[in-house]
């Protein structure tokens, strides 16, 4: 395995023996990528470049050309020279990631290739760059149930649902991973840049470095600044895409302290500013609520890095899901019940009216998440919620035939103890069974609505209905 | 600089070659074909392949090709693979089996809407396998002559070939080529096959998928000039 760095500039190599693995140094490997083979005949895990001084496409050609899937090589870019260490966490961070990173399809090579629109072009077209791109997988997608998350979510309208499923224009989509993140399944993902990748190489690079550090999330467009106080810096798509989990999880990973800066003085491209500056603002809100320093989510990585919090080393992060990570968010800052609403948290806290409730199940057939099961026993049906898969869509509400009298309720609530409780029934309903044969004809709730819906003049027919069921009507 | 990345005239030639090799590799292996597969696949590596993204699939399938020592044993299993087998076909290498159902007539329309496609491109399908209109080895060739069609209206200047030739690429990928051989391919890698068979799926579902997008840039391109009119 090789770590390949570009010598220029005073650039000073890691400790390879902290990092176990071949580090090369490379003298004008920016201007010169097919250097990149140089390490021997291991394969390439990441690079160290210069910031404007290389050609993407043809580093890309380079790491392809060795056997390697460019797609899957974190490429670390600086503009200033970092010391030994700081290049070790940085060199660690990025192993970590490439050693995630499973497999790429070729719908996942988003192709940035301008020339090719220009019109009769006569002179060289430039070598094509790549970048990772998402996919839908069909067998996990919600899409039937109604969930259009990834498409409302989408600042550039590049997912449209047709006919129960979702169709992505791959030349509209910018690749910003919002809607992978908004996935309430996991149907959409981007290999290049998974939770299990961001949280490998943040667990590397707290591990690697020798005092507390933060994380700054940084969009793939924004020039990297110098390595100080302790930032290091964490590669995603855009940091429109961050939700709370995301912006929350390093804290649970040992680090110190998050940011997730603007993109600069334009701001974002594609108009993420205020949804990163909410997320950012909820995040912090909820470190308040959990008695953490809310000095631990910043908008920039400036100042000095607080140290971890304590018993960051106990519990497991299975996922960046906003509930999850809020858990166990909660269990090392030894909170057991909370509870507070979140503005932006995909969480969600579902009641039902008893009073209200036919049992008719439309809830269940449209939630998304699978937050809501129905169970049905001889004499009964029991309509379950699990809030740690509630992502608040609000679909069970939108969808309650009975919504006017207020059957189902949703909160924008996380609720600690709830969250560790799993699946509970919050409704229970009995069945009428009929009177020839045995079998079950309908929830008692729905047959009272129907009857007070007929009213007197139909008593016969909801007393057939209602007693029978129908093969013996 | 790679000959491939030099004008889109040169592009359209090397596209034309990848669709034109890809084609013979899905038609019964003969030693001599074997030897052009390699020769081609020399001259596409030539012109800058290495630069597209679709190379790893490709260098798998290279590799494979260039372990062919015997052409009997990969000659028996294209039998199994495409052509009769023992209970049929394992992957039909037809866009028919995959999207028409027989039953219902299906397969003489999907039949029928290629002939009438290749009509309106002027296109004779070659005499190898000319009996399925729909053989992958067929509609791979119809996007090579495609291909050549763009190289000449490039070196022509010729405007309104162009266009109209990048309508038809787009058109065929879209509506065929492109819409069955993903399945077709998942279909060769679930069963058990020589590597050569294995790694040709791939590569040529890859290259297919790339090429779609080169496609649309090209059409955007053309599309461009005249909206800004």
């Amino acid at each position: 395995m090789t770590f390949v760095v570009c010598e220029d500039h005073g650039t000073h190599l890691p400790h390879q023996e902290s990092l176990r693995t071949n580090v090369a140094g490379i003298t004008e490997l920016c201007e010169n990528p097919s250097a990149v083979s140089q390490g021997g005949n291991t394969r390439l895990e990441a690079l160290v470049l210069h910031t404007g001084e290389f050609d993407l496409g043809l580093i890309q050609s380079a790491i392809r050309k060795t056997g390697v899937d460019p797609l899957g090589v974190p490429i670390v870019t600086l503009d200033d020279s970092p010391t030994a260490q700081q290049m070790t966490v940085l060199a660690a961070g990025a192993i970590a990631r490439h050693r995630e990173f499973r497999e790429a399809r070729p719908e996942h090579a988003k192709m940035l290739w301008q020339t090719l629109t220009e019109h009769r072009h006569s002179s060289s077209l430039g070598v094509p760059q790549y970048i990772g791109a998402p996919s839908i997988d069909p067998s996990l997608c919600s899409a039937e149930r109604g969930c259009r998350l990834c498409v409302e979510s989408c600042p550039v309208s590049a997912l449209k649902p047709v006919s129960g499923s979702i169709t992505y224009d791959v030349d509209t989509c910018v690749a910003c991973g919002i809607c992978v993140t908004t996935c309430p399944t996991g149907a959409t993902v981007n290999p290049t840049a998974t939770e299990e990748q961001i949280a490998a190489q943040i667990r590397a690079m707290v591990s690697t470095a020798e005092g507390p550090i933060g994380i700054e999330f940084r969009c793939r467009a924004t020039k990297p600044g110098p390595i100080r106080d302790g930032w290091y810096p964490v590669e995603v798509a855009c940091t429109g895409m961050l939700t709370i989990g995301w912006l929350l999880a390093p804290l649970v990973l040992g680090a110190g302290a998050v940011a997730a800066p603007s993109c600069g003085a334009t701001g974002c491209p594609i108009g993420n500013d205020e949804r990163v500056s909410a997320q950012l603002a909820d995040a912090s809100s909820i470190l308040g609520k959990f008695g953490v320093s809310e000095g631990r989510m910043m908008s920039n990585g400036r100042g000095a890095v607080l140290e971890p919090l304590t018993g960051v080393d106990g519990p497991s992060l299975p996922n960046f899901k906003d509930t999850i990570v809020c858990l166990t968010l909660g269990v090392v800052a030894g909170i057991d019940d909370a509870l507070f609403t979140s503005v932006t948290g995909s969480v969600g806290v579902v009641t039902i009216n008893e009073l209200a409730c036919t049992a008719c199940e439309q809830c269940v057939g449209v939630c998304p998440a699978h937050a809501l099961a129905v169970r049905r026993h001889e004499d009964t049906t029991e309509i379950s919620f699990d809030p740690i898969l509630c992502v608040g869509c609000g679909m069970c509400v939108s969808t309650c035939p009975e919504g006017g009298r207020g059957a189902i309720t949703q909160n924008r609530n996380f609720d600690i103890a709830a969250l560790t409780l799993g699946p509970m029934p919050i409704f229970t309903a009995s069945m009428s069974t009929c009177e020839m044969c045995g079998s079950p004809i309908a929830p008692r709730a729905m047959l009272d609505r129907i009857h007070s819906m007929l009213g007197t003049e139909h008593a016969e027919t909801h007393d057939l209905i209602s007693r029978r069921c129908l093969n013996c009507r | 600089m790679s000959e491939l990345l030099e004008t889109l005239e040169k592009l359209a030639r090397f596209r034309q070659g990848m669709y034109r090799l890809l084609s013979a590799a899905f038609l019964p292996p003969q030693p001599e074909r074997l030897v052009n597969l390699r020769a081609g696949a020399d001259m596409l590596e030539g012109m800058g392949l290495v630069h597209l993204a679709f190379y790893n699939e490709w260098a798998q399938w290279r590799r494979a090709l260039d372990d062919v020592d015997d052409v009997i044993p990969i000659d028996t299993e294209y039998v199994r693979m495409f052509t009769t087998g023992i209970a049929g076909a394992v992957s039909p290498p037809t866009e028919s089996f995959y999207r028409a159902d027989p039953i219902r007539g299906e397969t003489a329309e999907v039949l029928a809407n290629l002939r009438l496609l290749y009509d309106k491109y002027r296109l004779e399908p070659t005499a190898v396998v000319s009996d399925t209109l729909d053989h992958v080895s067929i509609q791979l060739e119809v996007m090579s002559a495609l291909c050549a069609r763009e190289a000449e209206a490039r070196a022509e200047a010729n405007d309104r070939r162009l266009e109209l030739t990048l309508v038809h690429q787009l058109e065929f990928v879209e509506a065929h080529l492109g819409v069955w051989l993903p399945v077709f391919v998942n279909r060769i890698a679930s069963g058990e096959t020589e590597p050569f068979f294995a790694t040709l799926g791939p590569a040529t579902a890859s290259f297919v998928h790339h090429d779609a997008g080169v496609i649309r840039s090209l059409c955007r391109g053309i599309a461009e000039p005249e909206q800004a009119r």
